[in-house]
């Protein structure tokens, strides 16, 4: 024992206590920096040859993995739920408040009143050209809803593939920081540096990505998708993003990649392997999750639904329907009807009674034998089937009584007339109705009803099922007729010349828009549970708003959640890694006095050492 | 260095409370400044789909009440407009009365010019349009119903007017010599007089008699008809022989010529020597009285015949003599847009119910016949398209011609169950289809019962014929109300069309017409029978006899008034109704002063307390103390 030793242990006290205050400037310094953890530095007391002294140990870097893991699960779904949010809210916001000028609702409620007006005085120019202006407002509206629908697709797409850079240069900063992670030569105090990265980019990645973070003990990460999918371990993936073109309402995504209409997510594995990301449904949260449900499902589904009541609109104005004419013979009573007027998707409704159930089931004229056999029920819970008619009418009743069964029988007595017929005597079957509704051929002399609203090129809406469907994205090309526009009179005279005083034909389309019934079909396979809409115009548009409001109003109370989860996370991340000033001003007095003691040993030490010399 | 988000940790939860009531703050001053709890519709929450409802209900509600506050304005004119046509008929009922020529028979000049003036008032009521809209011409609402004054009576471009159309029938009734067609020639003590054809002119003979007995009577009979007066012995004096004569406009007149042995004077023969130069005395007398009520009866008979073929009334063609020569004229035809003025532009039925819809059903023996009534014209009446028959030991035939005529001959007895169906082809393109089946016992309509023979058989199906044709008929005349209708609430229509040529109004113009055409100089000496003649023929149609007839200016003023009583509980209805739903908008909608200001007293309260408690807690550090 000696002064040396004594002075060895007051300068090892010196050093550990710079030490201590290097590990509490910088705690100090960043007290404020996003996803800093506080560090610690442990004090060992060593026992030398003849002495015990105080030397630093390791810095050590406040983290808690369960916590962590927490917060990386609640950071995916607060990506997944901000997004819809953000997105539906504005799609909501387009849509507008029931009764705000603008509205769809509104849009529908002005036609009908202009309508009712016209019926009222047909003879006036002025209600004649405020039917058909707000017939284009109507239409306007649904071509500007169906294109802010469109637009926000297209802007999911964008951000999908905006992310998917990110996500790369995230992925490959952390395949960087692994790497070194893994050097064990590196000092402490920048290994904290670099796992306080490690964890930001994580969580970086986490909000776009659902994920599951493996914590190496060598400090290194390896992340995978909760689905399973390895996005890296040594090396990092590749994601990749395969454009489709501008996404219109004809866009769909289609487990076939040459007829999907969207972009292709791919990821590629450090091994070569390249997963469609989408196809495989990789993500399950995160904001690529969200984004793909958002241009694939959910705003998908509102185009249909906007579809469905442009269609309705259409079909509504250009609807004739003939009733069939009873037919007796032979025991057996039954109708007939003239199918000369069905165009490609048009259709015929048969009710009637079997086994004393009452039924109707709606035929439709399907051109298109790719489309057959169609065969659902549809939102109103009629059957529907579709037929090709291109055999004649022969070989429509001959398909139609396949389908009906041995208690009717269908015929083709002559020309184009379809007839069915019960069972007569044995009183199993009874047919009640039997009606077509056929598209109107022309403006005038062809019937009350009026091809008022057309596609792209004037063109009659028939409904047909050739190709996509006319009905895939009709309410970004639904217009009012030029023929209408340019000669308002034709909102009236039905027959050539006719008088303008005759309300018949505004009568007529006022009854259509309030009697007609519509039902949505049964889409593809993954829109099997999706909200069908289905009844008259004003019941679908209703419908739909409702729908409407209610996913964003879901959406945006989902975030509001998710922020009070994230929230709770971040105060309790807070209390654990945050850098609590006051403790560290505390120990910096301790520091500074322990220092000032050390000092002070060292000054006595060499007085002591002075007297010693002096002798 | 990539920018953290700032959610990631040190994050103070006292800012994310701060900012959070701060929106709701802004929030809350949004909806003191609306009035309104949402300003988004997800914000709405569950009363979004009672809201949509509710406003697509009041919608409709506003646009049923424009309907009704349009039409409740072309009621009212409708109803001034009928009530002062009911004013002018009365009017005009009271303007001349047989005999009453006024002093110095200023009647008789006033008249025609008074008529006229009403004629022109008439007119112009019928074409008063409101805000562009006819409402006189049914649902023709884009143009004039009738024509002007001018152009009805004394036509234009070419095309004759009433005056010259009723000149015509003038001709076609007096015929050549002025014995309104009828032709007297006597041989021996036998007078016989005759129509000169199977026309719809002049007089027709439809009765004859004497108490004496010196005189055989042969009565009218044939076609076209004659009578015979022969005189057997000679007639005592101040015995009678009364001719019964039917006029052109249905009206019937009785002469009556005493003998006498004196000097005869008007509607008197004198006795002669023997029977022949009686007849022939008779002759003479005869002649003379006819001319003289050819020119007064007859003519006024005349002009009231041609108005009522030249103002058509529904479900009728304009009539107008064939000709020239029109003297000799034999039949009526149908007057074309391009020979007449049609004085009514409207919108008309094809079919009336009166008249089976212009055709005609005779039985003889064992054929009962259904014709279409001549003349033919397009856009009136059914036409005969077709017949399916299915019965036993009868036959029937369309003859083929134009005119069609169907054909049922019952050779034998049909078996019961047995149908037969005529179809017939409405104006506007539709057809109906008519079907009677044969029955045993008393037939229920569709049904004709079969007889004991083909005669009784066919007496039956025609019976049965006629009953299914007044039915269809009736059906596809439909009235003149009808053409224009408002829908005021989703299950009520209201008809409010009205037609210048329904009954009443086109009975009113018809005479108004007559009346104006007819003039009566001073030193004609027809003047005044014409004029007694024709002012009684006033009377009795514009009078208020009439008043319960369908398409009476009556029944048109009730029924339009009946309309507006409806429209009015309707609309009173609805007024309250949407004060309802208005008020539950606002429930929904709405937000309540208080509440908001409520509100953010409070969270002013808790919104300075965070801030205090923040400044506070930020000023709590050991560093100041250091």
């Amino acid at each position: 024992m000696g002064l040396t030793v004594a002075l060895n242990n007051a300068l090892s006290g010196m050093r550990a206590g710079q030490d201590g205050l290097d590990v509490l400037s910088r705690n100090v310094a960043n007290s404020g920096t996003p996803g800093y953890h506080k560090q610690s530095l442990s004090v060992i007391d060593t026992l030398g040859a003849n002495s015990s002294y105080v030397r630093s140990g390791s810095v050590t870097r406040a983290f808690n993995q369960t916590l962590q893991n927490h917060y990386t699960l609640a950071a995916s779904d607060s990506g997944y739920v901000n997004i819809r949010a953000s997105m539906l809210d504005r799609w909501q916001v387009a849509l507008g408040k029931p009764g705000e000028a603008g509205s769809l609702d509104t849009a529908f409620g002005d036609f009908q009143s202009a309508m009712s007006a016209l019926a009222t005085s047909p003879d006036n120019y002025a209600t004649r050209a405020q039917a058909v202006t707000s017939a284009q407002t109507l239409a306007g509206t649904l071509n500007d809803l169906s294109n802010q629908l469109q637009s926000l697709r297209r802007e999911a797409e964008g951000k999908m593939e905006a992310n998917v850079t990110e996500l790369n240069q995230q992925l490959a900063a952390l395949e960087k920081i692994n790497g070194r992670l893994a050097d064990q030569g590196l000092d402490a105090s920048s290994r904290a540096t670099l796992m306080d990265q490690r964890d930001r980019l994580v969580s970086q990645v986490a909000e776009r990505v659902d994920l599951r973070v493996d914590y190496r003990s060598d400090g290194t990460v390896a992340l995978m998708t909760r689905s399973g999918v390895g996005l890296l371990d040594h090396r990092a993936s590749v994601f990749e993003f395969q454009s489709a073109g501008v996404i219109a309402a004809t866009s769909r995504v289609s487990t076939d990649p040459a007829e999907s209409g969207v972009g292709r997510l791919l990821l590629r594995t450090p091994a070569g392997l390249t997963i469609d990301v989408v196809q495989q449904n990789v993500f399950r949260s995160g904001e690529m999750a969200g984004l793909v449900g958002l241009r694939d499902k959910t705003l998908v589904q509102a185009q249909d639904q906007l579809d469905e009541i442009a269609a309705s609109l259409a079909m509504a104005m250009s609807t004739v329907q003939s009733q069939g004419t009873a037919v007796v013979g032979g025991g057996a009573s039954g109708l007939e009807v003239d199918l000369a007027a069905i165009r490609n998707g048009n259709d015929f409704v048969l009710d009637y009674t079997e086994n004393g159930t009452r039924r109707a089931l709606r035929v439709v004229r399907v051109d298109d034998t790719a489309k057959l056999p169609l065969d659902y029920v549809d939102a109103r819970g009629q059957r529907v089937i579709g037929l090709d008619f291109s055999g004649g009418t022969a070989s429509v009743a001959a398909q139609l009584q396949a389908v009906l069964g041995s208690n009717f029988a269908v015929t083709n007595p002559a020309g184009d007339v379809l007839r069915v017929m019960d069972d007569g005597a044995a009183g199993k079957s009874d047919v009640l109705d039997l009606r077509t509704r056929a598209t109107v051929t022309a403006n005038q002399d062809a019937g009350l009803a009026l091809s008022l609203f057309v596609d792209t090129g004037n063109s009659d809406f028939t409904n047909t099922l050739d190709g996509d469907g006319q009905k895939l994205g009709f309410a970004a090309r639904i217009a009012v007729n030029t023929g209408i526009i340019s000669d308002g009179r034709l909102m009236v005279q039905y027959e050539t010349g006719g008088s303008l005083g005759n309300a018949d034909r505004a009568n007529y389309l006022l009854d259509q828009l309030d009697s007609m019934q519509f039902a949505m079909a049964n889409g593809g396979s993954d829109q099997r549970a999706a909200f069908r809409i289905s009844g008259s115009i004003s019941e679908l548009i209703s419908q739909t708003v409702n729908y409407q409001g209610n996913a964003a109003a879901g959406a945006i109370s989902e975030a509001q959640t998710q922020e009070l989860t994230l929230v709770a996370l971040t105060q309790r991340m807070d209390t654990e890694y945050g850098v609590d000033v006051d403790a560290e001003m505390a120990r910096l007095m301790e520091l500074q006095n322990a220092f000032a003691a050390n000092g002070r040993v060292i000054s006595v030490i060499q007085d002591l050492l002075n007297q010693l010399l002096r002798i | 260095m990539t920018v953290i988000k700032n959610s990631m940790f040190p994050f103070q939860a006292s800012f994310q409370h701060i900012t959070n009531m701060k929106q709701r703050f802004d929030q809350l001053q949004g909806q003191l400044a609306t009035g309104q709890k949402a300003a988004k519709l997800s914000e709405m929450g569950s009363s979004r789909f009672f809201d949509l409802s509710m406003r697509a209900r009041l919608t409709k509600n506003a646009s049923y009440q424009d309907t009704i506050t349009a039409v409740n304005l072309r009621l009212d004119v409708l109803d001034a407009t009928v009530s002062r046509l009911d004013k002018l008929e009365s009017d005009q009922r009271t303007l001349a009365a047989p005999g009453g020529y006024g002093s110095s028979n200023i009647n008789l000049t006033t008249t025609p010019d008074l008529s006229l003036a009403r004629l022109d008032e008439v007119l112009d009521l019928l074409n008063a349009s409101i805000d562009g809209r006819y409402l006189f011409g049914g649902s023709t609402t884009d143009r004039a119903p009738v024509l002007e004054t001018s152009a009805i009576l004394d036509g234009a471009l070419g095309r004759d007017g009433f005056r010259t159309v009723a000149g015509e029938r003038k001709l076609a009734d007096a015929g050549p010599d002025g014995l309104g067609r009828l032709g007297v020639t006597t041989a021996a003590d036998t007078v016989t007089v005759a129509e000169d054809g199977v026309h719809p002119f002049g007089f027709k003979l439809s009765t004859l008699s004497t108490p004496s007995s010196s005189i055989a009577l042969t009565q009218p009979s044939g076609s076209p008809a004659a009578l015979g007066v022969q005189f057997t012995a000679l007639p005592v004096a101040g015995e009678t022989v009364s001719i019964g004569l039917t006029m052109p406009d249905g009206s019937e007149e009785v002469i009556q010529l005493v003998a006498t042995t004196g000097t005869t004077g008007v509607g008197a023969f004198q006795i002669g020597a023997d029977p022949a130069s009686t007849a022939a005395n008779f002759d003479a007398a005869l002649q003379a009285t006819l001319q003289r009520v050819g020119e007064t009866t007859l003519a006024a008979a005349s002009t009231y015949a041609a108005a009522d073929n030249f103002f058509n009334e529904q479900g009728v063609p304009v009539l107008r003599v064939g000709g020239p020569p029109f003297d000799t004229a034999t039949s009526l035809v149908a007057a074309t847009p391009a020979d007449t003025m049609m004085w009514y532009q409207g919108e008309t039925q094809g079919i009336r119910a009166k008249d089976l819809g212009r055709l005609e059903l005779a039985t003889s023996a064992a054929t009962t016949t259904l014709g279409e009534q001549v003349p033919l014209a397009k856009g009136y009446g059914f036409r005969i398209a077709g017949v399916a028959s299915g019965l036993s030991n009868a036959t029937a035939a369309l003859a083929g011609g134009s005119p069609e005529n169907l054909n049922v001959s019952f050779a034998g007895l049909p078996n019961a169950g047995e149908a037969i169906t005529v179809r017939l082809k409405l104006p506007d393109g539709s057809s109906r289809d008519l079907t009677l089946t044969a029955v045993m016992g008393a037939p229920r309509p569709g049904e004709f019962s079969i007889g004991a023979d083909g005669n009784a058989t066919s007496a039956n199906f025609a019976a049965a014929l006629r009953e299914r044709l007044a039915s269809t008929a009736d059906a596809a005349a439909g009235t003149a109300r009808t053409t224009v209708t408002a829908k005021v609430e989703d299950n009520t229509t209201v008809r409010y069309g009205v037609q210048a040529n329904e009954n009443g109004i086109v009975g009113l113009i018809r005479s108004l017409a007559a009346m104006a055409v007819e003039t009566y100089p001073q030193g004609d000496p027809t003047s005044t029978g014409r004029f007694d003649a024709m002012a009684g023929r006033q009377m009795a149609r514009l009078s208020e006899s009439h008043n319960n007839e369908p398409g009476s200016i009556e029944v048109i003023t009730i029924e339009l008034n009946l309309a507006k009583a409806r429209m009015g509980n309707i609309s009173e209805r609805l007024t309250t109704r949407n004060a309802q739903l208005l008020t539950m908008l606002e429930e929904i909608e709405g937000v309540s002063k208080e509440e908001v200001a409520m509100e953010m007293l409070a969270l002013q309260t808790r919104l300075e307390a965070s801030y205090q408690a923040t400044a506070l807690v930020a000023r709590l550090s050991l560093v100041n103390y250091l």
